[in-house]
């Protein structure tokens, strides 16, 4: 058989074949654009086809939503609630309330998204083992509910009361992929249904006011924080954390089947789709020493997305909060953003 | 006994057994004179239990790489650590020329691919994390710093990409252990023998030599800081627990199961001594981490030293606070700043 090619310069491996793939191929609607027109149109343009990519949604259905367990604390009051997304799935989540009322009886609302770990209870100050502990999340449902805010944090399928049963691990994002796959949905896209059910949920609490309802996740709940607020746009103002990277610089280690919305990296990546967000407020944290998702990549996506809210004349609504840490939140200047845009 | 008082599970059983074994070490007197016999019994103890001193061999250093960036120079050493072992390490210093010797801070790593990634490195390529590439941060401020691998880590590593799991680490340890040693021990010993570099360089002020470690490098940092007395200032990251064990020691290890963080710290009073807590810490929490400091300051008051040993709560998982360790060094070291 006749060599024609040096063995040396074949690729073998999907990691390989990726890396080349995005570096031979120009996605078809990355946002190039300087004026409020092109932002305009580019918006049109790649909003419709991000909306094909998510597929099916679920059929709607009564929340059926019910308060199974409620606690005071001295400074938040803690509730587990439970609600319907689809026929065949519930929500268990967590709502952090500050203790004292609002002199209008309503405060702003936050939907808190977790990262990979054990699903709510970090964001609730709930360590594995059933006793207050902090993670990198840094219990921030009731760090919002200390500060005046109703805060929601749901499990993610395949996360925290919704993981699965030992046999499936050690990937259940991967499994709970291939599941939703089989049945023609997407698993991130079910996610983003979840979220807005919660939204809902939210909405048909006495205690939260509708119009000021803001999204905060690190990690993959950087993703969610990111995806849901693109698409649900009862969200006024949101925060990703811990999540921002360059086109194609995303590792197999950095994302799972529960983040990879099947061919987005045709149209554009991060960037745009955070663009969706646009004009609401957004803040963009980024830790100096985050190993997962590092500052030198997610710099350069925080700078397509600045061209994004430039062109749109949004420039005062999008920050960056580029702190001395690791892969994780950092709880000030969230709790600032959220005032800033959410406190009357 | 009932059914379900049982318990079929060898983890618990050895935790629950942990927690009642007795800190026979631990100091219960009440006075300086008392506690000043404690102090020698157990660093006697600590010294017997880790077989120290070890016969020490030539060092016989050599630069293998060279590396002048902007504002600091990157040096790559070996050295012997004993017959047949040799050990790697990154030194990086101020570029700027002074009189001055430089103060020394010896850089004990955490989890990970060994000492790469406190100069910012892995694999050769770029790598920010946890360690927050302290060896050069301190170089540009006016320190000599000395960052070697521990056994099993990097360039002293036989396992994937120099990157050792818990698994391996145990292996390694079964290993020694058969060999009536630990891992624990020869990297105390090691540690003393980067000290004895250090001093055996001519840039660096062998006066004024700082120690810091980072989560199990905190735990070699203070057993070596603990009975070198060379060592004048000291910063432990993710170690102090007012309970609970030392991070990185083997259950096998009976001695460290009758000791605690405390009594470590309380050999290296009256020495400066910064405990880093990080509140987000899942390794160990920081409720207990806070318990403990006043305990650490009740050894120094022995010592009328209280202000000698700080805890410092930040913001943050596990991962080394730059600004405060920089500012415990330079205060304590009395650094000539050449950054400015």
């Amino acid at each position: 058989m006749k060599k024609n090619k040096k063995l040396s310069s074949r690729i073998f491996t999907v990691s390989e074949w990726r890396n080349r793939m995005i570096d031979h191929h120009k996605p078809k609607l990355s946002f190039s654009g300087t004026t409020c027109e092109d932002y305009r149109n580019w918006r049109r343009g790649f909003e419709k086809e991000f909306r094909k990519l998510l597929g099916l949604l679920p059929d709607p259905v009564p929340l059926r939503a019910e308060i199974i367990e409620r606690k005071i604390f001295p400074t938040y009051v803690r509730e587990k609630v439970v609600f319907d997304a689809e026929q065949f799935m519930s929500v268990p989540a967590w709502v952090c309330s500050p203790r004292r009322t609002a002199k209008t009886g309503k405060y702003p609302a936050v939907v808190c998204c977790h990262g990979h770990g054990h699903g709510k209870d970090a964001l609730a100050g709930i360590m594995p083992n059933g006793r207050a502990g902090v993670d990198y999340q840094k219990k921030l449902a009731v760090e919002l509910a200390e500060n005046g805010y109703v805060a929601i944090a749901p499990d993610w399928r395949c996360f925290g009361e919704r993981n699965e049963p030992p046999e499936n691990q050690p990937h259940p994002c991967n499994l709970g992929h291939l599941a939703a796959e089989s049945l023609g949905y997407n698993l991130l896209t079910l996610d983003i249904w979840d979220g807005m059910k919660t939204v809902d949920y939210l909405e048909s609490r006495d205690n939260v006011d509708q119009s000021r309802i803001g999204c905060v996740g690190c990690s993959f709940g950087g993703t969610m924080s990111m995806f849901l607020s693109a698409v649900d746009l009862r969200i006024s103002v949101s925060c990703i954390s811990g999540y921002l990277m360059a086109p194609g610089t995303c590792s197999f280690s950095g994302t799972c089947g529960s983040q990879a919305l099947p061919g987005l990296l045709t149209l554009g990546d991060r960037a745009e789709v955070a663009g969706l967000i646009c004009p609401r407020p957004l803040l963009i944290q980024i830790g100096e020493y985050d190993s997962v998702f590092p500052a030198r990549h997610a710099l350069k996506e925080y700078k397509r997305l600045q061209r994004i809210y430039r062109a749109a004349g949004q420039t005062d609504r999008l920050a960056l909060d580029r702190f001395d840490g690791c892969h994780e939140i950092h709880v000030a200047p969230i709790i600032e953003w959220f005032n800033r845009w959410l406190i009357v | 006994m009932k059914s379900k008082d049982r318990n079929f599970f060898h983890n618990i059983f050895e935790e629950k057994r942990l927690s009642r074994t007795e800190k026979s070490f631990a100091f219960t007197g009440k006075n300086e004179k008392g506690f000043l016999k404690w102090r020698e019994s157990f660093r006697y103890a600590l010294m017997k239990e880790l077989k120290l001193p070890r016969k020490k061999i030539p060092l016989c250093p050599e630069t293998v790489e060279r590396t002048v960036f902007g504002d600091y120079i990157r040096e790559k050493v070996i050295y012997n650590l004993e017959e047949g072992l040799s050990a790697a390490a990154w030194i990086c210093r101020p570029k700027k020329k002074t009189n001055a010797k430089f103060p020394a801070v010896l850089c004990c790593h955490g989890h990970g691919p060994g000492k790469d990634p406190l100069v910012g490195l892995y694999r050769g390529k770029e790598c920010l994390e946890y360690h927050k590439m302290v060896s050069v941060r301190l170089a540009r401020k006016g320190f000599l710093t000395l960052t070697p691998d521990r056994r099993g880590y990097g360039d002293c590593s036989q396992f994937v990409n120099g990157y050792p799991g818990i698994d391996d680490l145990k292996k390694l340890d079964d290993f020694y252990r058969r060999k009536g040693s630990s891992l624990l021990s020869l990297d105390i010993a090691d540690g003393i023998r980067a000290i004895d570099l250090l001093n055996e360089l001519d840039m660096a002020d062998s006066e004024k030599t700082g120690c810091l470690g980072v989560e199990r490098g905190a735990t070699v940092a203070a057993c070596l800081s603990a009975l070198e007395e060379r060592v004048k200032a000291v910063s432990l990251t993710s170690f102090i627990s007012s309970d609970g064990g030392i991070p990185g020691v083997s259950r096998q290890n009976e001695f460290f199961t009758r000791i605690g963080t405390l009594e470590l710290c309380s050999l290296i009073a009256p020495r400066p001594l910064l405990l880093q807590i990080p509140v987000a810490d899942t390794v160990i929490p920081h409720e207990r981490a806070r318990k403990a400091i006043p305990l650490v300051k009740n050894t120094y008051a022995f010592f009328h030293a209280e202000e000698m040993c700080e805890g410092f709560e930040f913001d943050g998982v596990l991962e080394l606070d730059y600004q405060s360790l920089e500012g415990w060094l330079v205060k304590h070291l009395n650094v000539q700043d050449v950054s400015r």
